[in-house]
Protein backbone atom coordinates (compact mmCIF):
# COMPACT_ATOMS: atom_id res chain seq x y z
CA UNK A 1 0.00 0.00 0.00
CA UNK A 2 2.77 2.23 0.71
CA UNK A 3 3.91 2.02 -2.42
CA UNK A 4 1.00 3.00 -4.10
CA UNK A 5 1.45 5.97 -2.29
CA UNK A 6 5.09 6.78 -3.26
CA UNK A 7 4.05 5.98 -6.83
CA UNK A 8 0.14 7.13 -8.03
CA UNK A 9 0.91 5.94 -11.32
CA UNK A 10 0.78 2.49 -9.81
CA UNK A 11 -2.55 2.54 -9.51
CA UNK A 12 -3.90 -0.30 -11.51
CA UNK A 13 -7.15 -0.45 -10.86
CA UNK A 14 -7.72 3.80 -11.66
CA UNK A 15 -5.97 2.53 -14.73
CA UNK A 16 -8.01 -0.54 -15.95
CA UNK A 17 -11.25 1.60 -14.67
CA UNK A 18 -9.94 4.65 -16.81
CA UNK A 19 -9.29 2.30 -19.52
CA UNK A 20 -12.43 0.67 -19.85
CA UNK A 21 -14.22 4.44 -19.70
CA UNK A 22 -12.23 5.29 -22.68
CA UNK A 23 -10.89 7.71 -21.14
CA UNK A 24 -7.22 9.05 -23.48
CA UNK A 25 -4.94 8.54 -20.61
CA UNK A 26 -1.96 7.60 -23.10
CA UNK A 27 -0.57 10.68 -23.68
CA UNK A 28 0.30 10.86 -19.90
CA UNK A 29 1.68 7.39 -19.81
CA UNK A 30 3.58 8.30 -22.91
CA UNK A 31 4.84 11.39 -21.35
CA UNK A 32 5.73 9.47 -17.99
CA UNK A 33 7.79 7.07 -20.48
CA UNK A 34 10.07 10.31 -21.41
CA UNK A 35 10.80 11.27 -18.19
CA UNK A 36 14.63 11.47 -17.81
CA UNK A 37 14.96 9.86 -14.36
CA UNK A 38 12.68 6.87 -16.16
CA UNK A 39 14.34 4.30 -13.27
CA UNK A 40 13.36 1.16 -12.61
CA UNK A 41 10.52 -1.68 -13.15
CA UNK A 42 6.74 -0.51 -11.76
CA UNK A 43 7.69 3.71 -11.54
CA UNK A 44 5.99 4.04 -14.98
CA UNK A 45 2.95 2.69 -16.73
CA UNK A 46 3.50 1.23 -20.30
CA UNK A 47 1.99 3.66 -22.78
CA UNK A 48 -0.17 0.79 -24.46
CA UNK A 49 -3.25 2.46 -26.54
CA UNK A 50 -6.85 2.16 -23.92
CA UNK A 51 -9.88 1.28 -25.27
CA UNK A 52 -11.28 3.21 -27.63
CA UNK A 53 -15.11 4.13 -27.75
CA UNK A 54 -16.57 -0.02 -27.95
CA UNK A 55 -18.33 -0.36 -31.43
CA UNK A 56 -20.79 -3.27 -32.06
CA UNK A 57 -19.04 -6.29 -33.28
CA UNK A 58 -17.70 -10.00 -32.58
CA UNK A 59 -14.28 -10.29 -34.16
CA UNK A 60 -11.58 -9.23 -33.21
CA UNK A 61 -8.06 -9.03 -34.56
CA UNK A 62 -5.19 -8.93 -33.38
CA UNK A 63 -2.12 -7.06 -34.91
CA UNK A 64 1.13 -5.17 -34.09
CA UNK A 65 0.32 -6.00 -30.51
CA UNK A 66 -3.00 -4.82 -30.27
CA UNK A 67 -6.40 -5.74 -30.09
CA UNK A 68 -8.75 -4.19 -32.88
CA UNK A 69 -11.35 -3.02 -32.43
CA UNK A 70 -10.05 -3.07 -28.29
CA UNK A 71 -13.37 -2.65 -26.99
CA UNK A 72 -16.68 -4.43 -28.30
CA UNK A 73 -20.35 -4.60 -27.48
CA UNK A 74 -21.85 -7.59 -28.00
CA UNK A 75 -25.63 -9.12 -27.07
CA UNK A 76 -25.10 -12.07 -23.88
CA UNK A 77 -25.28 -15.11 -25.57
CA UNK A 78 -22.83 -13.81 -28.96
CA UNK A 79 -19.70 -15.41 -29.22
CA UNK A 80 -16.90 -13.53 -29.79
CA UNK A 81 -13.39 -14.75 -32.05
CA UNK A 82 -10.15 -13.33 -31.75
CA UNK A 83 -7.40 -13.90 -34.26
CA UNK A 84 -4.24 -13.21 -33.94
CA UNK A 85 -2.58 -11.46 -37.61
CA UNK A 86 0.81 -11.19 -35.62
CA UNK A 87 4.03 -13.07 -36.09
CA UNK A 88 4.15 -13.49 -32.69
CA UNK A 89 1.70 -15.77 -30.41
CA UNK A 90 -0.73 -13.73 -28.52
CA UNK A 91 -3.42 -14.86 -25.99
CA UNK A 92 -6.99 -13.39 -23.86
CA UNK A 93 -6.69 -13.74 -20.70
CA UNK A 94 -9.66 -11.83 -18.17
CA UNK A 95 -8.12 -9.57 -15.42
CA UNK A 96 -10.99 -10.91 -13.13
CA UNK A 97 -8.99 -14.10 -13.98
CA UNK A 98 -12.43 -16.07 -14.98
CA UNK A 99 -10.89 -17.67 -17.96
CA UNK A 100 -8.13 -18.23 -20.32
CA UNK A 101 -7.15 -18.75 -24.14
CA UNK A 102 -4.79 -21.00 -25.28
CA UNK A 103 -1.82 -19.48 -26.69
CA UNK A 104 -2.95 -18.24 -30.17
CA UNK A 105 0.37 -18.60 -32.64
CA UNK A 106 0.08 -16.54 -36.20
CA UNK A 107 -3.48 -17.55 -37.73
CA UNK A 108 -4.70 -19.00 -34.83
CA UNK A 109 -8.21 -18.37 -33.63
CA UNK A 110 -10.01 -18.54 -30.25
CA UNK A 111 -13.87 -17.87 -29.23
CA UNK A 112 -15.48 -17.47 -26.23
CA UNK A 113 -19.25 -17.10 -25.89
CA UNK A 114 -20.52 -14.86 -23.37
CA UNK A 115 -23.38 -15.79 -21.91
CA UNK A 116 -23.99 -12.84 -18.68
CA UNK A 117 -24.43 -9.10 -19.20
CA UNK A 118 -21.26 -7.16 -17.21
CA UNK A 119 -18.03 -5.58 -18.53
CA UNK A 120 -15.25 -8.15 -19.47
CA UNK A 121 -11.58 -6.68 -18.99
CA UNK A 122 -8.92 -8.72 -20.88
CA UNK A 123 -5.39 -8.49 -21.61
CA UNK A 124 -2.54 -10.59 -23.52
CA UNK A 125 -1.24 -13.03 -21.45
CA UNK A 126 2.20 -12.75 -23.22
CA UNK A 127 2.50 -8.98 -23.13
CA UNK A 128 0.62 -7.13 -20.67
CA UNK A 129 0.74 -4.41 -22.13
CA UNK A 130 -2.13 -5.24 -24.75
CA UNK A 131 -5.40 -4.32 -22.91
CA UNK A 132 -8.90 -5.19 -24.52
CA UNK A 133 -12.79 -5.07 -23.30
CA UNK A 134 -15.55 -6.94 -24.17
CA UNK A 135 -19.01 -5.19 -23.23
CA UNK A 136 -22.01 -7.42 -22.84
CA UNK A 137 -24.98 -5.73 -23.05
CA UNK A 138 -28.73 -8.04 -21.84
CA UNK A 139 -29.77 -9.90 -24.81
CA UNK A 140 -33.19 -7.64 -25.45
CA UNK A 141 -31.56 -4.66 -23.77
CA UNK B 1 37.03 -18.40 -28.64
CA UNK B 2 36.13 -15.59 -25.25
CA UNK B 3 39.11 -13.38 -24.30
CA UNK B 4 39.59 -10.85 -21.79
CA UNK B 5 41.92 -8.42 -20.89
CA UNK B 6 43.06 -7.43 -17.43
CA UNK B 7 42.10 -4.03 -16.39
CA UNK B 8 44.21 -1.18 -16.14
CA UNK B 9 44.54 -0.18 -13.03
CA UNK B 10 45.68 3.16 -13.40
CA UNK B 11 43.11 3.89 -15.42
CA UNK B 12 39.64 2.60 -13.57
CA UNK B 13 38.26 3.20 -10.27
CA UNK B 14 39.32 0.15 -8.16
CA UNK B 15 35.99 0.05 -6.32
CA UNK B 16 34.14 -0.67 -9.15
CA UNK B 17 34.54 -1.99 -12.56
CA UNK B 18 33.06 -3.94 -14.85
CA UNK B 19 34.94 -5.04 -17.95
CA UNK B 20 32.60 -5.92 -20.20
CA UNK B 21 34.90 -7.35 -23.41
CA UNK B 22 32.18 -8.40 -26.38
CA UNK B 23 33.32 -11.00 -29.12
CA UNK B 24 32.05 -9.36 -32.32
CA UNK B 25 31.72 -11.04 -35.63
CA UNK B 26 35.20 -11.08 -37.21
CA UNK B 27 36.68 -11.10 -33.75
CA UNK B 28 36.72 -7.41 -32.51
CA UNK B 29 37.38 -7.34 -29.08
CA UNK B 30 36.53 -4.10 -26.41
CA UNK B 31 36.60 -3.21 -23.39
CA UNK B 32 33.79 -0.66 -22.32
CA UNK B 33 34.74 2.14 -19.84
CA UNK B 34 31.84 4.79 -19.32
CA UNK B 35 28.34 3.97 -18.56
CA UNK B 36 27.93 0.34 -16.80
CA UNK B 37 31.57 -0.26 -17.21
CA UNK B 38 32.35 2.45 -14.37
CA UNK B 39 29.58 1.17 -12.40
CA UNK B 40 30.45 -0.57 -9.12
CA UNK B 41 29.69 -4.39 -9.80
CA UNK B 42 32.10 -6.21 -7.90
CA UNK B 43 33.58 -3.58 -5.51
CA UNK B 44 37.00 -5.02 -3.52
CA UNK B 45 34.80 -6.01 -0.30
CA UNK B 46 32.54 -8.12 -2.56
CA UNK B 47 35.67 -9.75 -4.06
CA UNK B 48 36.90 -10.76 -0.72
CA UNK B 49 33.54 -12.39 0.08
CA UNK B 50 34.50 -14.71 -3.14
CA UNK B 51 36.02 -17.80 -2.22
CA UNK B 52 37.00 -19.28 -5.05
CA UNK B 53 36.73 -18.61 -9.11
CA UNK B 54 33.68 -18.69 -10.65
CA UNK B 55 32.23 -18.93 -13.99
CA UNK B 56 28.88 -19.65 -15.35
CA UNK B 57 27.39 -18.69 -18.83
CA UNK B 58 23.52 -17.03 -19.23
CA UNK B 59 21.72 -18.06 -22.36
CA UNK B 60 18.33 -17.05 -22.75
CA UNK B 61 15.22 -16.43 -25.08
CA UNK B 62 15.50 -19.85 -27.00
CA UNK B 63 12.00 -20.16 -28.37
CA UNK B 64 12.27 -24.13 -29.34
CA UNK B 65 9.36 -24.81 -31.67
CA UNK B 66 9.51 -21.08 -33.19
CA UNK B 67 9.80 -22.06 -37.01
CA UNK B 68 8.83 -18.63 -38.49
CA UNK B 69 11.53 -16.67 -41.40
CA UNK B 70 12.91 -14.65 -38.57
CA UNK B 71 14.78 -18.36 -37.29
CA UNK B 72 13.55 -21.52 -39.08
CA UNK B 73 15.61 -23.12 -36.69
CA UNK B 74 15.06 -22.30 -33.59
CA UNK B 75 16.34 -25.80 -32.13
CA UNK B 76 19.58 -25.70 -34.09
CA UNK B 77 20.80 -22.47 -33.13
CA UNK B 78 20.46 -23.49 -29.38
CA UNK B 79 22.00 -26.34 -30.25
CA UNK B 80 25.11 -24.28 -31.96
CA UNK B 81 25.13 -22.22 -28.56
CA UNK B 82 25.13 -25.29 -26.05
CA UNK B 83 28.33 -26.53 -28.96
CA UNK B 84 29.91 -23.19 -28.14
CA UNK B 85 29.58 -23.73 -24.40
CA UNK B 86 30.92 -26.78 -24.48
CA UNK B 87 33.77 -25.69 -26.60
CA UNK B 88 34.79 -23.11 -23.91
CA UNK B 89 38.42 -23.75 -22.25
CA UNK B 90 36.91 -23.80 -18.88
CA UNK B 91 33.97 -25.46 -18.68
CA UNK B 92 31.69 -23.07 -16.65
CA UNK B 93 30.57 -24.04 -13.24
CA UNK B 94 27.00 -23.74 -14.49
CA UNK B 95 24.68 -22.11 -16.98
CA UNK B 96 21.33 -20.35 -16.30
CA UNK B 97 19.07 -20.02 -18.67
CA UNK B 98 16.78 -16.93 -18.30
CA UNK B 99 13.57 -17.99 -20.15
CA UNK B 100 11.23 -18.46 -22.98
CA UNK B 101 13.08 -21.58 -23.42
CA UNK B 102 9.93 -22.53 -25.87
CA UNK B 103 7.86 -20.77 -28.01
CA UNK B 104 4.57 -21.92 -26.85
CA UNK B 105 4.70 -23.75 -23.42
CA UNK B 106 3.80 -27.42 -25.15
CA UNK B 107 4.94 -30.93 -23.91
CA UNK B 108 7.21 -31.28 -26.91
CA UNK B 109 8.52 -27.91 -27.24
CA UNK B 110 10.15 -28.73 -23.22
CA UNK B 111 11.13 -32.33 -24.59
CA UNK B 112 13.00 -30.88 -27.72
CA UNK B 113 14.74 -28.05 -25.19
CA UNK B 114 15.35 -30.43 -22.97
CA UNK B 115 16.97 -32.83 -25.59
CA UNK B 116 19.35 -30.40 -26.70
CA UNK B 117 20.15 -28.60 -23.38
CA UNK B 118 20.77 -32.26 -21.57
CA UNK B 119 24.04 -32.07 -23.83
CA UNK B 120 25.73 -29.53 -21.69
CA UNK B 121 27.83 -31.40 -18.92
CA UNK B 122 27.27 -28.74 -16.27
CA UNK B 123 23.92 -28.13 -14.00
CA UNK B 124 21.52 -25.52 -15.52
CA UNK B 125 19.18 -23.47 -13.55
CA UNK B 126 15.96 -22.27 -14.89
CA UNK B 127 13.74 -19.38 -14.60
CA UNK B 128 10.12 -19.19 -16.74
CA UNK B 129 9.81 -16.96 -19.54
CA UNK B 130 6.00 -15.84 -20.52
CA UNK B 131 6.27 -18.16 -22.93
CA UNK B 132 7.06 -21.08 -20.91
CA UNK B 133 3.41 -20.57 -18.91
CA UNK B 134 1.27 -20.38 -21.86
CA UNK B 135 0.00 -24.01 -20.93
CA UNK B 136 -3.38 -24.56 -19.19
CA UNK B 137 -2.04 -24.22 -15.25
CA UNK B 138 -0.18 -21.39 -16.04
CA UNK B 139 3.41 -22.93 -15.52
CA UNK B 140 2.60 -25.78 -14.43
CA UNK B 141 4.23 -27.67 -16.82
CA UNK B 142 7.79 -25.91 -16.53
CA UNK B 143 7.21 -26.53 -12.64
CA UNK B 144 6.63 -30.21 -13.10
CA UNK B 145 10.05 -30.43 -15.13
CA UNK B 146 12.27 -27.40 -13.32
CA UNK B 147 10.18 -26.78 -10.55
CA UNK B 148 11.78 -29.51 -7.78
CA UNK B 149 13.94 -27.56 -5.54
CA UNK B 150 12.05 -24.33 -5.98
CA UNK B 151 9.16 -21.94 -4.62
CA UNK B 152 5.90 -20.96 -5.49
CA UNK B 153 5.91 -19.89 -9.46
CA UNK B 154 9.25 -21.55 -9.30
CA UNK B 155 11.54 -19.49 -7.54
CA UNK B 156 15.22 -19.75 -5.44
CA UNK B 157 18.32 -19.32 -4.34
CA UNK B 158 21.44 -21.06 -4.17
CA UNK B 159 25.37 -19.92 -2.71
CA UNK B 160 28.24 -21.02 -5.10
CA UNK B 161 31.94 -19.79 -3.96
CA UNK B 162 30.76 -17.17 -1.59
CA UNK B 163 28.04 -15.88 -4.11
CA UNK B 164 24.48 -15.46 -3.44
CA UNK B 165 22.33 -16.38 -6.63
CA UNK B 166 18.79 -15.67 -6.97
CA UNK B 167 16.34 -16.97 -9.57
CA UNK B 168 12.59 -15.00 -9.57
CA UNK B 169 9.78 -15.57 -11.88
CA UNK B 170 8.39 -12.55 -13.07
CA UNK B 171 5.76 -13.64 -15.68
CA UNK B 172 2.97 -15.70 -13.84
CA UNK B 173 1.62 -12.34 -12.09
CA UNK B 174 1.18 -10.30 -15.19
CA UNK B 175 -0.18 -6.73 -14.60
CA UNK B 176 -3.13 -5.94 -17.08
CA UNK B 177 -1.92 -2.55 -19.05
CA UNK B 178 1.38 -3.17 -17.70
CA UNK B 179 4.56 -5.43 -16.89
CA UNK B 180 5.31 -8.47 -15.87
CA UNK B 181 5.12 -8.86 -12.00
CA UNK B 182 6.51 -10.65 -9.13
CA UNK B 183 3.36 -10.67 -6.22
CA UNK B 184 3.76 -10.31 -2.80
CA UNK B 185 4.41 -13.65 -1.60
CA UNK B 186 7.75 -13.83 -3.88
CA UNK B 187 8.96 -10.53 -2.90
CA UNK B 188 8.20 -11.11 1.37
CA UNK B 189 10.47 -14.73 0.14
CA UNK B 190 13.46 -12.61 -1.46
CA UNK B 191 13.78 -10.31 1.75
CA UNK B 192 13.62 -13.60 4.33
CA UNK B 193 16.01 -14.83 1.91
CA UNK B 194 18.73 -12.15 1.99
CA UNK B 195 18.29 -11.36 5.66
CA UNK B 196 20.98 -13.16 6.83
CA UNK B 197 23.29 -12.70 4.47
CA UNK B 198 26.46 -10.26 5.32
CA UNK B 199 26.14 -6.98 3.15
CA UNK B 200 29.57 -7.89 1.51
CA UNK B 201 28.29 -10.94 0.16
CA UNK B 202 27.83 -10.38 -4.00
CA UNK B 203 24.47 -11.12 -5.31
CA UNK B 204 23.03 -12.34 -8.59
CA UNK B 205 19.82 -11.97 -9.65
CA UNK B 206 18.43 -13.89 -12.73
CA UNK B 207 14.68 -13.23 -13.99
CA UNK B 208 13.15 -13.32 -17.51
CA UNK B 209 11.79 -9.84 -18.05
CA UNK B 210 13.87 -6.70 -17.40
CA UNK B 211 13.96 -5.85 -13.84
CA UNK B 212 13.88 -2.20 -14.62
CA UNK B 213 11.52 0.21 -16.75
CA UNK B 214 13.46 -0.54 -19.82
CA UNK B 215 10.87 0.22 -22.40
CA UNK B 216 7.24 0.83 -20.94
CA UNK B 217 5.64 1.10 -24.41
CA UNK B 218 6.32 -2.38 -24.74
CA UNK B 219 5.70 -3.54 -21.08
CA UNK B 220 9.35 -4.36 -21.37
CA UNK B 221 9.73 -3.67 -17.41
CA UNK B 222 8.71 -5.67 -13.50
CA UNK B 223 5.58 -3.86 -11.98
CA UNK B 224 7.19 -4.87 -8.54
CA UNK B 225 10.67 -4.57 -9.03
CA UNK B 226 11.98 -2.03 -6.54
CA UNK B 227 10.07 -3.25 -4.38
CA UNK B 228 11.90 -6.87 -4.81
CA UNK B 229 14.88 -4.94 -4.73
CA UNK B 230 14.43 -2.81 -2.01
CA UNK B 231 15.85 -5.31 0.34
CA UNK B 232 19.32 -5.39 -1.97
CA UNK B 233 19.91 -1.85 -1.46
CA UNK B 234 22.39 -2.87 1.33
CA UNK B 235 24.86 -5.33 -0.50
CA UNK B 236 27.62 -3.49 -2.08
CA UNK B 237 27.69 -5.95 -5.23
CA UNK B 238 24.12 -6.90 -7.20
CA UNK B 239 23.98 -7.91 -10.33
CA UNK B 240 20.77 -8.48 -12.48
CA UNK B 241 20.58 -10.67 -15.59
CA UNK B 242 17.64 -10.51 -17.61
CA UNK B 243 16.10 -11.73 -20.74
CA UNK B 244 13.00 -11.11 -23.04
CA UNK B 245 13.88 -8.27 -25.23
CA UNK B 246 16.59 -10.30 -27.68
CA UNK B 247 18.92 -8.11 -27.30
CA UNK B 248 21.89 -6.99 -25.06
CA UNK B 249 20.32 -3.73 -22.66
CA UNK B 250 22.42 -2.54 -19.60
CA UNK B 251 21.12 -0.13 -17.15
CA UNK B 252 22.62 0.83 -13.07
CA UNK B 253 20.76 2.12 -10.37
CA UNK B 254 22.85 2.46 -7.37
CA UNK B 255 24.71 -0.70 -6.21
CA UNK B 256 22.47 -2.61 -9.14
CA UNK B 257 23.82 -3.11 -12.63
CA UNK B 258 21.20 -5.05 -15.30
CA UNK B 259 22.10 -6.69 -18.07
CA UNK B 260 19.46 -8.69 -20.93
CA UNK B 261 21.20 -11.01 -22.79
CA UNK B 262 21.22 -12.11 -26.22
CA UNK B 263 18.90 -14.68 -27.41
CA UNK B 264 19.55 -18.02 -29.18
CA UNK B 265 16.34 -17.54 -31.29
CA UNK B 266 15.83 -13.91 -32.74
CA UNK B 267 16.43 -10.58 -32.44
CA UNK B 268 13.45 -7.77 -31.80
CA UNK B 269 13.65 -4.55 -32.41
CA UNK B 270 15.76 -1.84 -30.22
CA UNK B 271 13.69 0.22 -27.82
CA UNK B 272 10.89 2.01 -29.93
CA UNK B 273 12.98 1.45 -33.63
CA UNK B 274 9.62 -0.23 -34.63
CA UNK B 275 5.32 0.10 -34.26
CA UNK B 276 5.70 -2.95 -31.92
CA UNK B 277 8.11 -5.71 -30.39
CA UNK B 278 8.41 -9.20 -31.79
CA UNK B 279 10.49 -11.02 -33.77
CA UNK B 280 12.98 -9.42 -36.27
CA UNK B 281 13.51 -10.34 -39.80
CA UNK B 282 17.48 -9.88 -41.02
CA UNK B 283 19.36 -11.31 -43.77
CA UNK B 284 20.01 -14.85 -42.67
CA UNK B 285 23.50 -14.37 -43.06
CA UNK B 286 23.99 -11.77 -40.34
CA UNK B 287 21.59 -13.64 -38.02
CA UNK B 288 24.04 -15.10 -36.31
CA UNK B 289 25.81 -11.97 -34.89
CA UNK B 290 21.95 -10.86 -33.26
CA UNK B 291 22.74 -14.62 -31.29
CA UNK B 292 24.37 -15.76 -28.94
CA UNK B 293 25.39 -16.01 -24.63
CA UNK B 294 27.18 -14.38 -21.78
CA UNK B 295 30.19 -15.87 -20.01
CA UNK B 296 30.65 -14.52 -16.30
CA UNK B 297 33.94 -14.77 -14.27
CA UNK B 298 34.03 -14.08 -10.50
CA UNK B 299 37.81 -14.12 -9.43
CA UNK B 300 38.77 -14.41 -5.71
CA UNK B 301 40.42 -11.36 -4.69
CA UNK B 302 40.45 -9.52 -7.92
CA UNK B 303 37.87 -7.18 -7.87
CA UNK B 304 36.30 -7.26 -11.24
CA UNK B 305 33.44 -9.44 -12.73
CA UNK B 306 34.29 -10.24 -16.15
CA UNK B 307 31.59 -9.93 -18.66
CA UNK B 308 32.07 -11.56 -21.75
CA UNK B 309 29.46 -11.59 -24.96
CA UNK B 310 29.88 -14.20 -27.28
CA UNK B 311 27.46 -13.95 -30.52
CA UNK B 312 27.43 -17.18 -32.99
CA UNK B 313 29.03 -15.29 -35.43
Amino acid sequence: MTFKIKYPMLMIPACIMAAALGMAIAAEHAASAQAPHNTMGGMHMPASAPPSAPVNANAVAIQNFAFGPNAITVAAGTTVTWTNQDNEPHSVVMVDNSFRSTPMDTGDHFSHTFATPGQYRYFCGFHPQMLGLVIVRPRNG
Amino acid sequence: MDKEKEPQTGEIDRRGLLKCGAWAGAGVLWTMRGGVAASSLLGAEASAAVTRDLSFVQISDSHVGFHRPENPDTSATLRETIAKIRALPRQPDFVVHTGDITHLSTPQQFDDAQQILSELRVPIHFVPGEHDTQDPGNGREFLNRYGAHTRGDGWYSFDQAGVHFVGLVNVVHLNPGGFGGLGPEQIAWIRDDVAHLRSSTPIVVFAHMPMWSLYPQWGWGTQDAEAALEPLARFGSVTVLNGHVHQIQQHVEGNITFHTAHPTAYPQPAPGAAPSPGPMLVPADQLPSYLGMRTLNIRRGRGPLAITETTLA
